[in-house]
């Protein structure tokens, strides 16, 4: 490729730019299948075509300014054919939309092999072919317009890859005889590729952010000369850069700035208020005029009038208007003396006065500088440090605990020490709650994800579907957004696939013809419930009951169970595979799979469904994987925490409760139910446990659709605790999920059902 | 006795330093406990810190030598009983008992692991003129975990080779085999 060198530099911002790239892709697939919606509809939406164009076009630009020219090009093409779109010379089908699409994923493959060989090199033949595509639909629609020939045109003097490196320094050279360089620019002008623009805002927006400072310096009325002197170099530059574009509307109106803010330095002009506060309109103004350049690659300005009035009456402010002493005096009221005098006082005074009237005067300006800051209000963090402060702080608040519980201060009265404590626990927790926070983030990407699947799932099938979110803002925990992401396709991808029927036969059975899909977020508890809900035909029972009884999962005619026990069989992994399935109930490819993953996040999937209405199913998970909530129970002298969401009920047998069935161990009856007991203390192996359960405790548990019961000395309470793993010193642990510290600071050990439970069966098949 | 005292502050204790010293060399510092009246050494590098007896978690199903977990600060770790783990007979914990936390590393694997031992002596310096390697030990010790034997002083040490007594496969099978 080009002479560049790939440094550590260079490689920390392609990997900045890969991360970017990634979450643009995932920005802009949901945004495509919009787009190609509302054109179908026939309406248009110029916005959103704007911002499908602006994340191609910040695509092109990051990769240009690392040099990846496949990317580049690529991009480029996209960014020409959603150009057309939007100048309307090319009607949107949905044959160009399939081409966007082919892009993001050729995109994907192209970012995941940069990442690699830190070159985009390795896919530059299928790119070529990509591209082809694009300029052939780019070249079908405007054969003539030479202009717009996405190819630069042949006599341009610099290339373009080169000249972008080459570019910064240009702008900012030729200031002092742009003038004449603009003589020039007409036939120039064909030369500006669209790095060359990029660079020019990019350059823009910063002259602005360091005018607008000064400017803010100035206004607080602590100013230095030096300030001065930098807002209008500030602004100077910029007016120059403007001239070598030729964008004259720029050039015009930052001259007018320009001079005032010349006036001001050379002390012609007082630093008013109103002055500074019509320099900020100004600035203001240029930056929209920057902002619709960029998206629009017009060089125009709005609302340039009334501050040009503003900056123009700033100006002859004082020109025109004698002071207001030398009237005093010309007019014989005052004397030069008293004058002289109240001036004096009056700069002692100044100050305060004009910080008011500054704050006053600063409204719109605060603003944008509001906007500013929360550009940078987000920054990477590596989750590693995450969880490492989150581990930290779980630390702190134990150690906390463990100062304030400490028994040699438990017979000691001290006030004093007692409030300082209290203050600390209660700083301490507010640190847990955002540290555990910080890990959250909103569910939209993963739902965005859904978006192009489900389009090109329901295109493939010919279904008309329509996809809606609630409640996108819901945060969950990163991990867990990651685990699920899977599931949660599998689910979507049933829904389209068998839940939601057929256009025709939709209109038979008076549906309006488009199905819906719902994805809806929600908070419950410590849980999150994530929804997916279908208009479509529902689950079948009748034909989900023959098909349990053929496999052999029920025995009886299963008329007594209720309907989501019917339902849960679908999840059963003998059920997935038959082609039956799909017209048993429609329902089916890889539902255990998604049981298991959903189990592995301790979590679990409800189901409701009503014939020809449509189904819900809801997965419910915990919102962190960090954290888990338990019943702490002890047997003998160990400590152990049980996950809540497993537990059924507790209670305390009495002796007719128990029974032994000779050979097969003991079972529990409750409400008429005989349910297998056994003994946490027999499958541990632990000694000095209770023996007699009716000093005990049973504690009904279910996992995995069985249910059998838990012998435990003592229920302890109720705690959540945050998981830390058992380290890769221990590989898996049957019965063991992983271990918390307990607020005494000793490990408490969290019991994996299922494992005990298939130890339990396990230890009674030997 | 509940001294904690911060092991090695070097950091990258990959290795021993014998590798540094040489191919095949041993000379280095050895951190010196007792067990069973013997003396043993590990390599400093390896050691993460001493500290004092604290209670352990028991992890069930785990053959006896594995006598638990215990929180070092937040991250949880196992504790192997040294004693049991070589077949010596078990003793009630005393004042002296104490933990070495030691960096276990194979291959790409690391993981901290706990030894208990009846109590730490010294750190020493020895040099590997000193270390005696073909030493057998007849059939009560598994020879394939001893560096070596040195005579320091007078007393006889037998120098460790803790990765290989706490392979993290090894621990990873007793947990599945158990399974």
């Amino acid at each position: 490729m080009t002479n560049m060198v790939r440094d550590d530099e260079w490689k920390t911002l392609l990997s900045i730019f890969l991360t970017e790239s990634l979450e643009m892709l995932d920005e802009v697939e949901p945004k495509l299948v919009e787009l190609e919606k509302m054109s179908l509809g026939g309406s248009e939406n110029n916005e959103l075509l704007n911002s499908i164009f602006r994340l191609y076009h910040s695509l092109k630009g990051g990769a240009a300014s690392l040099n990846l020219d496949v990317i580049r090009d690529l991009t480029h093409e996209a960014e020409t054919l959603l150009d057309m779109f939007r100048s309307k010379k090319i009607t949107i089908t949905p044959q160009h939309i399939d081409l966007l699409c082919q892009a993001c994923d050729f995109m994907r493959k192209l970012l995941d092999r940069t990442a690699m060989d830190f070159d985009d090199g390795a896919l530059a033949e299928p790119a070529k072919v990509l591209r082809a595509q694009f300029i052939e639909e780019i070249k079908k629609s405007m054969p003539g317009d030479k202009k717009k020939t996405p190819a630069p045109p042949p006599a341009a003097p610099s290339p373009a890859p080169q000249s972008a490196a080459a570019q910064p320094a240009a702008p900012t050279a030729p200031a002092p005889d742009h003038a004449q360089l603009a003589d020039n620019i007409d036939e120039l002008k064909l030369d500006l590729t669209p790095e060359m623009i990029r660079r020019f805002t990019e350059e823009a927006e910063e002259l602005f952010e360091e005018a607008e400072q000064s400017l803010l310096i100035i206004e607080k009325g602590a100013a230095s000369p030096e300030v001065v002197a930098q807002a209008f170099r500030a602004l100077h530059s910029f007016k120059g850069n403007a001239g070598f574009f030729n964008y004259t509307a720029f050039t015009h109106f930052s001259h007018e700035a320009e001079t005032l803010l010349g006036l001001i330095r050379d002390e012609k002009l007082p630093s008013t208020p109103a002055a500074i506060s019509a320099l900020l309109a100004a600035i203001d103004v240029l930056k929209r005029g920057i902002s619709r350049l960029k998206s629009e690659k017009v060089a125009v300005l709005d609302g340039d009038g009334p501050v040009v009035e503003r900056l123009k009456a700033a100006m002859s402010e004082v020109d025109t208007r004698p002071r207001l002493g030398q009237i005093l005096v010309d007019s014989g009221l005052i004397t030069e003396d008293a004058l002289q005098e109240a001036l004096e006082a009056q700069e002692k005074v100044v100050p305060p006065v004009s910080a008011t009237k500054a704050a006053d005067a600063s409204h719109p300006p605060s603003e944008s500088g509001g906007a500013a800051g929360s550009q940078r209000a987000a920054i990477r963090v590596d989750t590693d440090k995450l969880d490492r402060l989150i581990e930290l702080v779980g630390e702190l608040v134990i150690s906390v605990s463990n100062v304030t519980n400490c028994p040699d201060l438990k017979d000691l009265h001290l006030d004093r020490l007692e409030k300082a404590v209290d203050r600390l626990t209660k700083i301490t927790k507010d640190l847990q709650s955002i540290a555990m926070s910080v890990r959250m983030i909103p569910i939209a990407g993963l739902f965005r994800k859904m978006v192009r699947p489900v389009r090109d799932l329901a295109k493939n099938i010919g279904k008309k579907i329509d996809l809606q979110f609630i409640g996108e803002d819901t945060e969950v925990d990163k991990n867990v957004i990651e685990l699920i992401s899977d599931p949660l396709m599998h689910m979507i991808r049933n829904a389209v696939d068998h839940g939601i029927e057929p256009a025709a036969k939709r209109k038979e059975v008076g549906k309006a013809e488009t199905g819906n899909i719902v994805l809806e977020a929600r908070h419950s508890g410590s849980e999150v419930w994530i929804i997916v809900r279908d208009d479509g035909r529902g689950l079948d029972r009748p034909k989900i009951l023959a098909k349990a009884q053929e496999v052999g999962l029920i025995t009886g005619s299963g008329d007594d169970l209720r309907d989501e026990e019917v339902f849960k069989y679908i999840f059963e992994p003998g059920f997935s595979t038959a082609a039956v399935v799909t017209e048993v109930s429609g329902r089916g490819v890889g539902m255990d799979v998604v049981k298991k993953n959903i189990e592995k996040l301790k979590g679990r999937v409800d189901i409701r469904s009503s014939v020809g209405k449509g189904s819900q199913f809801t997965t419910r998970i915990p919102l962190t994987l960090a954290i888990i909530d338990g019943m702490v129970v002890r047997v003998g002298k160990e400590r152990y925490i049980i996950p809540t969401q497993s537990i059924i009920e507790v209670f305390r047998p009495t002796s007719e409760n128990i029974s032994t069935v000779t050979h097969k161990g003991e079972v529990v009856s409750i409400r008429g139910n005989f349910i297998p007991l056994f003994r946490i203390a027999d499958l541990f192996g632990l000694l000095n446990a209770e023996n007699d359960p009716t000093h005990a405790n049973v504690m009904i548990v279910e996992s995995d659709g069985r249910t059998l019961g838990f012998l435990v000395d003592e229920i302890l309470g109720q705690q959540q605790t945050v998981i830390k793993s058992l380290g890769s010193a221990f590989g898996a642990m049957p019965g063991v999920s992983g271990a918390a510290v307990m607020p005494d600071g000793r490990v408490g050990l969290i019991l994996d059902v299922t494992g005990i439970i298939k130890i339990a069966m396990g230890d009674k098949d030997n | 006795m509940g001294i904690s005292s911060r092991g090695t502050p070097q950091k990258n204790g990959t290795g021993h330093e014998t590798q540094a010293a040489g191919a095949d060399s041993l000379t280095g510092k050895f951190l010196t406990f007792r067990l069973a009246g013997e003396e043993y050494g590990i390599g400093i590098l390896k050691v993460r810190e001493i500290i004092g007896l604290l209670e352990i978690t028991l992890v069930p199903r785990m053959p006896s030598f594995v006598r638990g977990v215990i929180n070092l600060r937040g991250k949880v770790i196992p504790v192997i009983d040294l004693r049991l783990k070589f077949s010596m007979p078990g003793i009630e914990d005393t004042k002296q008992t104490c933990i070495i936390v030691v960096e276990v590393r194979q291959g790409d694997l690391a993981a901290l692991v706990g030894i208990l031992v009846d109590t730490v002596s010294e750190v020493v310096n020895i040099n590997d003129s000193e270390i005696d390697r073909a030493l057998s030990f007849g059939s009560k010790v598994n020879t394939t975990f001893i560096l070596g034997v040195a005579k320091v002083k007078g007393s006889v040490k037998i120098l460790l080779d803790i990765d290989k007594i706490l392979g993290l496969e090894e621990l990873s099978s007793i947990a599945n085999s158990n399974g």
